[in-house]
């Protein structure tokens, strides 16, 4: 993980653990269906119910589904 | 989900979830008996059961043969097969993603081995994926007919959009029949893919055509992977 993603996670106010799962998840789970997307393509108020629409099919658990959303709308602010 | 029909992805379903595909292939024609047609049917279920480990069953592979010379057309059932992909690395951080593939399939007097290597990496929209496969087959009453195969395949498949893929699956046999090196055939398919997804269905298509010229393998092969997850 690079210090930028990391600082981006500190700037949003995610903890380190819950930063660490969404990326696992990201990498791991979204790709089972699909390549990974550029998170600046799709707006910061997207991305919540872009994920909840596909949730169910990737098995997400609420705070999986939590932890992905703050994970790509952490490094979605990134300047 | 499938980009692929040819190829395994490292990739295995998420912990908890259930899948149920469908397989259906078509091989027909070859320069022995032109008006050759085999129809092969699977019907799989996927479970996740960790994030690294997916297991499946194949409830009946059955088909269809027609355009014999020498005998009727009909249906059969094939076999039943049990299924184990267990992922090591993953293709968007690692290096190369890699899992492991072993299929046990047993039928009316067949026993079949089937073991893979995938590899696959991730490169933004585009994914390649490598599949070793050593493939042992026992059949006959008393099993006592052996054959072996190896096998390497290679695909692409770009994401056009986020419910379309098109690419290309490449796949390189070698049969050993009674695991004899002399008597060796070497086989070389390679086409086009195509593979759809919305909600929690998808379809995937490819199209092989045979580039070397063995007498006893089809000319052309079609696949089509149609899943639903639950």
């Amino acid at each position: 993980m690079t210090h930028e993603v990391v600082r981006a996670g500190a700037r949003a106010h995610i903890d380190q653990r819950t930063f660490q799962e969404g990326r696992t998840l990201f990498v791991s789970r979204c790709i089972e269906c699909h390549t990974l997307p550029v998170v600046s393509r799709y707006d910061p108020v997207a991305w919540p119910w872009l994920v909840d629409d596909m949730a169910a099919r990737a098995s997400l658990k609420p705070a999986e589904r939590e932890a992905l959303v703050a994970y790509i709308l952490a490094v979605r602010a990134q300047p | 989900m499938r980009h692929f029909t040819f190829l395994y992805e490292t990739t295995t379903a998420p912990p908890g979830s259930i899948e149920f595909e469908n397989w259906a292939t078509l091989q027909t024609g070859n320069p022995d008996d032109r008006r050759f047609s085999e129809f092969d049917f699977r019907h799989e279920f996927e479970f996740g059961i960790t994030n690294r480990l997916q297991l499946s069953l194949y409830l009946a592979d059955w088909r269809y043969q027609t355009g014999f010379a020498d005998r009727a057309s009909g249906f059969a059932y094939s076999a039943s097969a049990i299924e184990a992909i267990y992922n090591l690395t993953n293709p968007v951080i690692d290096p190369v993603g890699i899992s492991l593939y072993e299929e046990i399939r047993v039928g009316d007097r067949l026993v079949e081995s089937e073991s893979k290597l995938i590899a696959q990496k991730n490169l933004g929209p585009l994914i390649i994926a490598y599949n070793a496969t050593l493939e042992a087959v026992w059949k006959g009453s008393g099993l006592e007919e052996q054959e072996g195969e190896l096998q390497q395949a290679l695909g692409a498949s770009y994401e056009l959009s986020p419910s379309l893929s098109a690419g290309l699956e490449m796949l390189h046999e070698f049969v050993f029949p009674k695991w004899d090196a002399s008597e060796h055939t070497q086989n070389f398919f390679i086409g086009p893919n195509l593979s759809l997804r919305r909600g929690r269905w998808f379809a995937t298509v490819t199209a092989l055509a045979q580039a070397t010229q063995t007498a006893d393998e089809p000319d052309w092969q079609i696949r089509t992977i149609v899943g639903f997850g639950f």
